[in-house]
């Protein structure tokens, strides 16, 4: 039943009842439904609670509800018992008629689906006391395992929207002026501060002002923004409301990637569920506040993640940056005053509005305040999102939260901010991460994909496939990046194929420095950043190929062989069988031989071979 | 090759009737709700499209190639996706996506003669625990081997032949 | 309203929000500029147009390009040094390979000191010649018929018509485009009779005074059906065009 809210006493009133029937806090099992965990079978455990629980009839007893992210993706799908906050990790279809049998019905965990620590032995509980969870700073990812996305009444419950009450009492000027204070830098890479971009946004003269939410989370290997929309939708579109307050705009567009489909619905559920409840659309809360949000996918294109592309895109062109100045504060969706964040720096806003500039100036670091998502991935052992402070150490997010490196493999590198972003090695694990310090190392923030590499990852590939990456991303206006791009993508196949020279690298700097001096948007000018950054920490991996035609982490195949170690191999002829060149010799029980000529480094052999016996070389 | 069947114009229509005349502003949006109905892009939907929105065929034309997203060529009945993310990217997905350009003969992007089979790279799915990640038809099938992938395929080449 | 602005030490008066390119060349400065055309948009595509602009309280002068660059007042602007020759002579450098004959890039490897190529001339591109600067696009956009468009982006961007067959564009064989590309990469060709352009082959009109074939039927009924051209503009050829403008002349003066 929808209640539509005149005022804010109205929406505090709908909470207490809320809560006093005991939402959403009371007997529940939270299923993590983020795309990482549904990827593995999670809706399917989901639904095979719903059957077990009503068959056995207990259905009543407890509230089964699908989440968002949880953040431990490593350890999907994940399940967590509410209020006690119990997290069961791995969860199977197998394993619900046990749950249901043991937790529901006998009010006993399942002991075996505890999360263990590899470095301890430990048996954590409680997700609270999980080292990976322990070590975070959960503010905006904070009630993504606990609340339904589509259901505004659990985020109203957990008080969602207080904020947006706050902020009509407090008036626009106030509201600014605390965002201001609070010092929160955008979160969509540009580190710009967010405060003082609304003021200018407000001061513009115009008659329609718009904000704009930038959901075009294009990195590879970042999934934050996903995350929040998928999770906690109603988290974003209150922080856009508190936005439009502060800067007297009307009509608001959250641009969404089109490879979010989940994120476009759960967020287009919400905007609809608002609107009922009369916390969006004409007069908020019975305020003078009037704002409509509309939802636009974008066409599938990284460089519309770039502002001013975004706006050509969402004004129906292609998506090609504009100049700036002007910047789109005075001029820019349809030519008006439009402030553009990012989907982690709108669902931030409440918390700040909620308990205050200088409780978010508490955290973080004297440069970078507040909180910040990583979506940590790559060769690491706890692969997932987190939430820690500016100005923890890099360690700390690898290691301690992180886990390390799986199979005992040394770390090389850590890339930040995708392919914008720069690759920091092990000398650099102990910088801090904030906006200026990873900058000035030669890495960059950006929107907060960490991904971790390690010895078997070949520094110079890496360079090339961001160089490949953002040639066919690159709108193709300015020839210093669409043909700088390519001719260096070009280059760096000569050094990974035997080709290059000493030569090569200078020539490679020579076209890096004109892709950035002379391009016209944030792509060309730092599409440099990861070959530049690899140059600059890992130079001794790019002299081994041009100087000794060697891969030293046996990647890059004109450089490497795959051999079959004599010893090792039993001759169960499995690779042989499985070789689509049909490049492998032997006899059954023998050693086998891969016949260099014909391979063609498919790598299947190695993928087959039960005793580790292929070896590269 | 197959002949792309003719498309008719009142599915078009129908569509283009929940966006107002002349408001070219809604052209990517447009373009996302012609291609769920159709499949793909033809020319004739992209015409009316022009005329609906006060636009030349052109001026459609011109950005619906910018996006990745946007096919103006049929697909095949089924579509397998390689994840080419960063984090998939150094668990080994660039070998995959070689696999299956030689498993299926077709570059990526492209689709089968008989329009069986699209094969596709994406840049992160969001699902970086479970790279490298390979999608059928949108299910996720994660931490993929060259081997498993080489023997998917074929089970899919083989069904395509059956149909 | 002028403004008074400093190129190269020299002053120099313009209106405010003219393009600094243009202001420059008026003002007698030679700055190479492929993709500009004073009758259309700038969309800043060559990147040859860099020159740099100081900021003061900044250490390093801006660099930019100064095609889409707004003039305002006290603008101290310089248009060569190292670092902007370096990065001309690149973005030449970066468009050789399309291009390598053409009269255009020729003229400025030689004014720049360019004596060989630093890349490979490029042999599959799709418009041979073409170096994706939209002069073409843009104009044809201005002259009102949008039968162009950029195709694709990055390494996949291409011009021209749309479907990629000859019977689907909207254009008139007026020969804007032709007349401006600066690698005078697009074919057309004029027999007595027709007009072949971008796969279209068009009957020409005849000048109906001399009978020379100076504009496609098409165009001509595209003009006609626009009601705010004198009928001369799309009944006489160029030069017949002056000399009946000239006769006018006479007559109204006796």
């Amino acid at each position: 039943m929808t209640t539509r809210l005149t005022d804010p006493g109205a929406l505090a009133r709908h909470r207490e009842a809320l809560v006093a029937a005991g939402e959403p806090s009371r007997d529940a099992i939270a299923v993590c439904g983020g795309t990482g965990c549904r990827a593995q079978g999670a809706m399917k455990v989901f639904e095979a609670l719903q059957t077990e629980v009503e068959a056995r009839g207990v259905d009543r007893r407890v509230n089964l509800r699908a989440t968002g992210c949880h953040g431990f993706c490593e350890r999907g799908p994940l399940l967590l018992l509410l209020p006690e906050g119990v997290l069961y990790q791995h969860v199977q279809v197998e394993d619900v008629p046990e749950i249901v049998e043991k937790t529901v019905v006998g009010g006993e965990a399942v002991e075996r689906l505890f999360y263990v620590d590899p470095s301890t032995d430990l048996q954590h509980r409680k997700e609270e006391k999980i080292p990976f969870y322990r070590r975070q700073q959960r503010l905006v990812l904070r009630d993504n395992g606990h609340l339904d996305p589509t259901s505004i009444d659990d985020y109203i419950a957990l008080g969602g929207y207080s904020a947006l009450a706050r902020a009509l009492e407090m008036g626009p000027v106030a509201v600014l002026e605390e965002v201001k204070r609070a010092g929160l830098r955008g979160r969509g890479g540009g580190g710009f501060p967010a405060g003082v971009k609304w003021e200018v946004c407000r001061n513009a003269p115009g008659d329609l002002h718009y904000v704009v939410c930038n959901a075009d989370e294009g990195d590879p290997g970042a999934f934050m923004d996903r995350s929040v929309l998928e999770g906690n939708p109603h988290s974003v579109l209150e922080g856009m409301t508190i936005g439009a307050l502060a800067i007297g705009a009307r009509k608001g567009h959250v641009y969404v990637r089109q490879e979010y489909p989940l994120a476009v619905q759960h967020l287009t559920h919400a905007l609809e569920q608002s609107g009922e409840f009369g916390l969006l659309g004409e007069a908020i809360l019975g305020s003078d506040l009037s704002f409509d949000v509309q939802v636009s996918r974008g066409g599938g294109a990284f460089v519309c993640g770039e502002e001013s592309a975004m706006m050509a895109s969402l004004e129906g062109c292609r998506g090609v940056p504009r100049r700036r100045p002007p910047y789109p504060a005075e001029h820019g969706l349809w030519g008006r005053p439009t402030n553009v964040n990012n989907v982690e720096t709108w669902a931030t806003v409440p918390h700040i509005v909620l308990r205050g500039a200088d409780w978010f100036r508490s955290i973080g670091t004297e440069g970078s305040k507040g909180t910040k998502i990583f979506s940590l991935v790559g060769k690491v052992n706890n692969t997932g999102l987190v939430e820690v402070p500016m100005g923890i150490s890099l360690r700390e997010i690898v290691f301690g939260i992180g886990g390390g490196i799986p199979g005992g493999k040394a770390f090389k590198a850590v890339q930040t901010g995708g392919p914008s972003g720069g690759c920091l090695p092990a000398e650099k694990l102990d910088a801090p991460v904030d906006f200026d310090t990873l900058l000035a190392e030669g890495a960059m923030m950006g929107s907060g994909g960490m991904i971790v590499m390690d010895e078997d990852t070949c520094m110079v590939d890496m360079a090339k496939y961001f160089l490949r990456f953002l040639a066919s991303e690159s709108c193709g206006n300015c020839t210093s990046c669409r043909e700088g791009l390519l001719r260096l993508h070009e280059l760096l196949g000569d050094i990974t194929e035997g080709r290059g020279t000493r030569d090569t690298i200078a020539r490679v700097e020579e076209i890096a420095d004109t892709v950035r001096a002379a391009s016209m948007c944030a792509l060309g000018t730092t599409a440099v950043n990861p070959v530049l950054s690899t140059l600059r920490y890992f130079r001794h991996e790019y002299l081994a190929h041009v100087d000794g035609d060697r891969c030293p982490a046996g990647v890059c195949k004109a450089l490497i062989s795959f051999i079959i170690d004599p010893e090792l191999c039993n001759g169960c002829t499995l690779c042989a069988l499985r070789c689509p060149q049909e490049a492998i010799a032997g006899e059954k029980k023998l050693p086998h031989t891969i016949e260099q000529e014909l391979c063609i480094k498919c790598g299947v052999c190695k993928d087959v071979c039960r005793r580790d016996a292929v070896l590269v070389r | 090759m197959s002949e792309a069947p003719a498309v008719d114009p009142a599915r078009v229509e129908v569509i283009l009737a929940g966006y107002p005349q002349g408001d070219a502003g809604s052209l990517v949006n447009v373009l996302h709700d012609l291609q769920a109905e159709l499949r793909y892009l033809p020319e004739q939907a992209l015409r009316q499209a022009a005329a609906h929105l006060g636009l030349t065929p052109a001026q459609v034309f011109g950005v619906t190639t910018f996006y990745e997203g946007f096919h103006t060529s049929p697909r095949g009945e089924h579509t397998c996706t390689v994840c080419m993310g960063t984090a998939c990217h150094v668990r080994g997905a660039r070998r995959l996506l070689e696999q299956l350009e030689r498993d299926t003969g077709v570059s990526v992007g492209g689709t089968t003669s008989d329009l069986s089979l699209t094969i596709e790279e994406v840049n992160c799915v969001g699902a970086c625990a479970l790279g490298p990640l390979v999608l059928i038809d949108g299910e996720y099938h994660g931490h993929m081997t060259a081997d498993r992938l080489g023997r998917l395929v074929t089970e899919f080449l083989e069904d395509g032949k059956d149909e | 309203m002028d403004v008074t602005l400093r190129i190269d030490g020299g002053e120099v008066t313009a209106p405010t929000g003219a393009g600094l390119l243009d202001v420059a060349r008026r003002a007698g400065y030679r700055i190479p500029g492929l993709c500009h055309h004073e009758g259309v948009p700038d969309i800043a595509a060559c990147r040859l147009c860099l020159v740099e602009v100081r900021q003061p309280g900044r250490g390093e002068p801006l660099l930019t390009t100064s095609c889409n660059y707004p003039v305002v007042a006290d603008l101290d602007v310089v248009t060569e040094s190292p670092r902007i020759r370096r990065h001309r002579i690149m973005n030449l450098q970066l468009l050789l390979p399309y291009a390598p004959q053409a009269p255009a890039l020729q003229e400025l490897a030689v004014q720049l000191g360019v004596t060989r190529g630093l890349f490979a001339p490029v042999a599959d591109a799709p418009l041979p010649g073409c170096i994706l600067c939209e002069l073409c696009v843009r104009v044809c956009s201005t002259v009102g018929y949008n039968a162009l468009s950029a195709l694709g982006r990055g390494d996949h961007k291409s011009v021209g018509p749309p479907f990629g067959h000859a019977g689907a564009t909207d254009c008139v064989g007026c020969g804007s485009c032709q007349s401006v590309c600066p690698t005078q990469c697009i074919a057309m060709e004029d027999t007595s009779a027709a007009r072949t352009i971008w796969g279209r082959t068009f009957d020409l009109f005849a000048c109906r005074r001399c009978g020379t074939p100076f504009m496609t039927k098409a165009h001509r009924d595209a003009t006609a059906a626009r009601g705010d051209l004198p009928e001369e503009y799309y009944t006489l050829c160029d030069a017949c065009k002056r000399v009946v403008l000239s006769e006018n002349l006479l007559t109204a003066a006796r």
